[in-house]
């Protein structure tokens, strides 16, 4: 793959290659270690945004600052957002996200050294980069202002003060933008329910109490809202944020009187090690609930069929282990097709509910597969 | 029975545990002819058990008995009981409230239960504390894991690096305790003292021998064969790295060199006001968590290792002792805190996690949910704020008693 | 002592403790305390006729005089100058890390203190405390060194068992087939407990640990992870025994075996004595 990046750093003619490498599922990652799988990701944004960052690699770029984790990986985001030709107001809360993150996991990176840690290339930061980025959005950036001075504020060092005034000077100074609204997220209606086959809808699960059910006894009959996670996930804005949210959306839909027409689920990635008490102490930790209509699941046996089915963007390393995943949320309706996918960005509780909720008046209710 | 007594506002045994601070009670007869004179007192049940004192109202000293008239239409009269100074529990409901009258007796089982010296505890003290932190850690499925993720680096400004470092970990330790005493509610969370050697703490049958390093890697600490936190995990890995810079043995936790690690006396001396008594953040504070190599000397790892409970347990109990000491117990006289214009900072802002709030400033992400119950006092709430564990012991305010005490930090002022 | 005498003693230990504090000392202190402000403390620091130990203890009093803006900068540059003492810049990574945990800062220099310690790990001295403090800072670019390591002993930097430690706190480190390995074929039975660490979070392992625990020619302390690793994989093949009496032994040898499966039967019945409750759903 480093051969297929060096040929293609720049070249608009590799983009599609370099997206489809970009996708979780590709065998590329299977078998790989998380560093390496890091450092793949970074390479190809970097060779996707050596000249201009196409539109379509945004929500891998903007993904990167929204759930920040590893410092170089960061820096390269921001940095290759810079090379899209248009700022975007859009750009700004990825940003602040990244700014507040990554700013308790800064690091020095050397973006022409592969990997970020060599010696080639002069030193920078994920602060730093994000920073500049900031600025770079000029006018669109305007709401990143308030954070920026509230920063400012706080009386930082004085290389920070320095590019923070330089970047309030740039959004404020910049010309006026009518940047669209960009970023069609890939959240999306499927082109069609998507049915489940019959692997998945006889698949035996196990709830957090080690209750046994099949997905045709849980995923069928009630729309349903379905999250994946892991327990050993280390980013905290993916998984325990996504089990936070899900206690949220459980709280919205009790409060709308839908506690028990829509279901909720959040299934674990990693079913041999997240056994019945991890799941259950999850839950707690992170905020959401769980009953007869709320659970979280593992599969008894091999994740693979649900994998299929939901597409799931995550791959694993050769110990068995997740190395990345996207953040990604599943609506179903009462026959338990998938109606909607929300990937890769940070989801919206009142989306998803109404997702479900739109499903209760169309599906004609009959299990398919 | 023709007496009866709520403790705490209770009469379950649930709500029979008092610290030094007084607890508010009340007593009354059955309703009856005429009103009732009654002696209270108290003894331990057992030689060394815990003995209690009696306040006639909130702002009365302390009496080692009390004479009441019980009205003759049974209404309840009020009174406090609090632990006698220097004589608390070492049991269960090894303290004896008794109340007498007209030939009847009336004898409730209590404890006086406080947060001791860990060095000075007795064997079955020590080894309910260890019962009740592994069940808390559960072989790494328990809700110790919710202590983990709260004390991570992307939480850091919640919790470090200002004047909220004292009250915020004041509240995780009170929320910490109050899950051990979810599971035996007979336990404290007792303290390591590090500005004296704590020989017996750093034993296999306690937190484990702790080997002396200069220069080399930690090693895990070793428990006897069957010790509860033999089973100990975090994040999916078994055993506790942590070895000491000095011998535990002999010395106490000395610190960098240079930046030593200040005695009590030294760290009640930093001055009359918070804002120079927060300096403690760094030394004795910091300077004991590098006393050690392992998890404890860093942030993202320290509380992985239980003993970092009982580290800040001391840290809390100096903030105690100096406030009790100078007199600081009023929140709302900036000597006795003072906050900086930063949500999670200021005398009245909620505190994180426990708030639930996890829009910017805060993080995105609030681990373990509101703050645990007691059936001993409803403070500070399930959402506390800074403000609301300033007066733990309610010396300025009754109400702003949070349940808990320190052996060595009395409740009244003289 | 009634609580007035308490006050009274804590009171005149303060005042007691607030003259010393004022007054000079003698000994190696004098000269620091000679040194006066942090301006002259600065200069001993680097001093190159003052003692190791004398120039650390400077460089501590300089960290607790300066404001929270700037007191990392004089240990950094200590850890980091190859040319400086062991001594000194131990006594650097040791204030560093004091202020990483109570300095507002911290974040900002994050960056510069990963620097400085990526190149102390080439000071033998040194080389121990900087692995660690960056492996617990979860450094990506360290643990893919100890793991080359671990793979190509030409490039190990320590010992087989402490790059496992290292890296068994991080399960995403990518150690766990390297793991395997070694737990099959170990060099020593450090590594080997190491090992079993890092696979006690592998569902894969499972069987490797039951016949660890059953095997009576591993040491009790293998025996006893076995079972602690068992407990967390796979809770159910875990089970109490009877616990053997040693008393009952006819020789020595049969004494200290019964011994080692008493002290593991103890061991088995405190991990499932500390189970969590199964949860209602």
């Amino acid at each position: 793959m480093i051969r297929l990046v060096e040929a293609g750093r720049g070249d608009s003619a590799y983009t599609q290659s370099f997206l489809e490498l970009l996708d979780e599922r590709h065998p590329v990652y299977s078998g790989v270690g998380t560093a390496a799988v890091v450092r793949m990701r970074g390479e190809l944004l970097l060779a996707l945004g050596h000249h201009v960052l196409p539109t379509a690699a945004l929500p891998f770029v903007l993904e990167e600052l929204e759930s920040p984790h590893e410092a170089w990986l960061t820096a390269v985001a921001a940095r290759v957002l810079r090379n899209h030709p248009e700022p975007s107001a859009d750009f700004v809360a990825p940003l602040l996200s990244a700014l507040f993150y990554i700013g308790q996991r800064d690091d020095t990176v050397r973006l022409e050294s592969y990997g970020g840690y060599g010696s080639i290339g002069e030193p920078t930061t994920a602060v730093a980069e994000v920073i500049r980025t900031l600025g770079w959005l000029g006018k669109a950036g305007e709401r990143a202002l308030p954070r920026l001075h509230e920063l400012r504020a706080r009386e930082p060092g004085l290389r920070t003060a320095a590019r923070l005034d330089e970047t309030i000077a740039a959004i404020r100074d910049g010309a006026p933008t009518e940047a669209p609204e960009c970023c069609g997220y890939a959240r999306r209606l499927v082109d069609a329910p998507r049915s489940a086959p019959a692997d998945v809808t006889e698949l035996v699960l196990q709830d957090q109490s080690g209750e046994l059910l099949t997905f045709r006894d849980f995923f069928i009959g009630r729309p349903s809202i379905v999250v994946f996670f892991y327990t050993r996930c280390d980013n905290p804005t993916k998984c325990p944020l996504t089990i936070a949210k899900l206690g949220r959306l459980q709280q919205h839909l009790h409060a709308a009187g839908l506690g028990d027409a829509i279901r909720t689920a959040a299934i674990t990635y990693d079913p041999a090690y997240d056994l019945p008490p991890r799941l259950v102490q999850y839950a707690r930790s992170w905020g959401t609930s769980t009953g007869e209509h709320h659970r979280l699941l593992r599969t008894v046996g091999d994740l693979a069929p649900l994998g299929a089915f939901f597409e799931l963007g995550v791959n694993y390393g050769d110990s068995g282990l997740v190395n990345r995943h996207r953040i990604e949320a599943f609506v179903l309706d009462p026959a338990g097709r998938i109606v909607q996918v929300e990937a890769r960005q940070r989801w919206e509780e009142s989306q998803l509910i109404a997702a479900a909720v739109a499903s209760m008046g169309q599906a004609d209710g009959r299990a398919d597969g | 029975m023709p007496l009866e007594i709520e403790i705490n506002g209770s009469a379950t045994p649930e709500a029979r545990y008092i610290a030094n601070a007084p607890s508010p009670c009340r007593i009354r007869q059955a309703p009856a002819a005429g009103p009732l004179p009654v002696t209270l007192t108290s003894q331990p049940a057992q030689p060394g058990g815990g003995q209690a004192v009696f306040y006639s109202n909130p702002a009365a000293p302390s009496s080692a008995t009390l004479q009441l008239t019980l009205p003759a239409d049974g209404s309840w009269v009020d009174f406090g009981l609090g632990g006698k100074w220097q004589a608390p529990s070492v049991d269960d409901r090894d303290c004896l409230l008794i109340a007498t009258g007209n030939g009847d007796t009336l004898t409730v089982p209590l404890m006086v239960r406080l947060r001791k010296d860990a060095n000075t505890l007795l064997p079955r003290e020590r080894d309910r504390f260890l019962e009740a932190l592994a069940k808390l850690n559960a072989g790494g499925s328990g809700r110790y894991q919710d202590f983990r993720d709260i004390h991570v680096g992307a939480a850091n400004a919640e919790e470090h690096g200002g004047p909220h470092f004292l009250p915020w970990h004041r509240t995780l330790l009170l929320d910490f305790e109050r899950g051990l005493q979810d599971i035996d509610p007979a336990v404290s969370l007792h303290y390591w003292r590090f500005d004296q050697p704590a020989s017996s703490v750093f034993q296999s049958n306690f937190m484990g021998a702790t080997a002396q390093v200069t220069g080399d890697p930690p090693s895990d600490v070793a428990f006897d064969s069957g010790h509860p936190l033999s089973g100990w995990i975090t994040d999916g890995v078994p055993g506790i790295s942590r070895s000491a810079l000095f011998d535990t043995q002999t010395s106490p936790a000395p610190g960098p060199p240079g930046f030593d690690l200040l005695s009590e006396a030294a760290t009640l001396a930093l001055g009359d006001v918070y804002t120079d008594f927060a300096q403690m953040e760094g030394t004795p504070h910091g300077a004991a968590h590098v006393s050690f190599v392992g998890w404890i000397s860093q942030i993202p790892t320290a509380a992985k290792d239980p003993l970092f409970f009982m580290l800040h347990a001391n840290v809390d109990r100096l903030w105690a002792l100096w406030q009790w000491l100078k007199r600081r117990t009023d929140p709302n006289d900036v000597n006795v805190y003072q906050g900086q214009n930063r949500d999670g900072r200021r005398l009245d802002d909620s505190t994180w996690p426990w708030n639930g709030v996890t829009t910017f400033p805060r993080p995105g992400f609030a681990p373990g949910g509101p703050l645990k119950p007691s059936p001993t006092t409803a403070a500070p709430g399930a959402v506390p704020t800074i403000r609301g564990v300033i007066d733990y012991q309610g010396n300025s305010l009754a109400a702003a008693r949070i349940g808990y005490g320190y052996d060595a930090v009395p409740f009244e002022l003289s | 002592m009634s609580i007035r005498d308490y006050r009274q003693q804590l009171e005149q230990e303060v005042a007691q403790e607030l003259a010393r504090a004022a007054e000079p000392s003698g000994g190696p202190q004098a000269e620091l305390e000679s040194a006066g402000d942090a301006g002259r403390l600065l200069s001993l620091t680097t001093h190159p006729e003052a003692a190791p130990e004398l120039r650390a203890a400077a460089l501590g009093r300089v960290v607790r005089q300066k404001d929270q803006g700037s007191a990392h900068l004089a240990p950094l540059e200590r850890l980091v100058d190859p040319n400086e003492a062991p001594a000194v810049r131990v006594a650097a990574l040791s204030l560093l890390k004091l202020l990483a945990i109570s300095s507002p800062t911290f974040p900002e220099w994050r960056p510069m203190f990963l620097e400085a310690l990526r190149r102390a790990v080439d000071e033998p001295a040194l080389r121990a405390a900087a692995l660690e403090t960056l492996t617990q800072e979860g450094d990506r670019p360290t643990q893919e060194k100890l793991l080359a390591g671990l793979k190509d002993p030409g490039q190990a930097l320590v010992p087989v068992d402490q790059a496992l430690r290292l890296l068994s706190s991080d399960p995403h480190a990518d150690v766990r087939e390297v793991a395997r390995s070694i737990a099959g074929n170990p060099p020593d039975e450090a590594a080997l407990v190491q090992a079993m660490k890092v696979l006690a979070g592998d569902p894969g392992s499972v069987e490797a640990f039951r016949s660890l625990l059953a095997d009576r020619s591993q040491s009790s302390s293998v025996r006893k992870l076995a079972a602690t690793a068992l407990n967390n994989l796979a809770p159910e093949l875990l089970q109490p025994g009877p616990e053997p009496r040693p008393g009952a032994a006819a020789d020595l040898e049969s004494a200290l075996a019964l011994t080692d499966e008493s002290a593991l039967a103890k061991h088995i019945g405190a991990l499932i004595r500390v189970r969590r409750e199964p949860a209602p759903r």
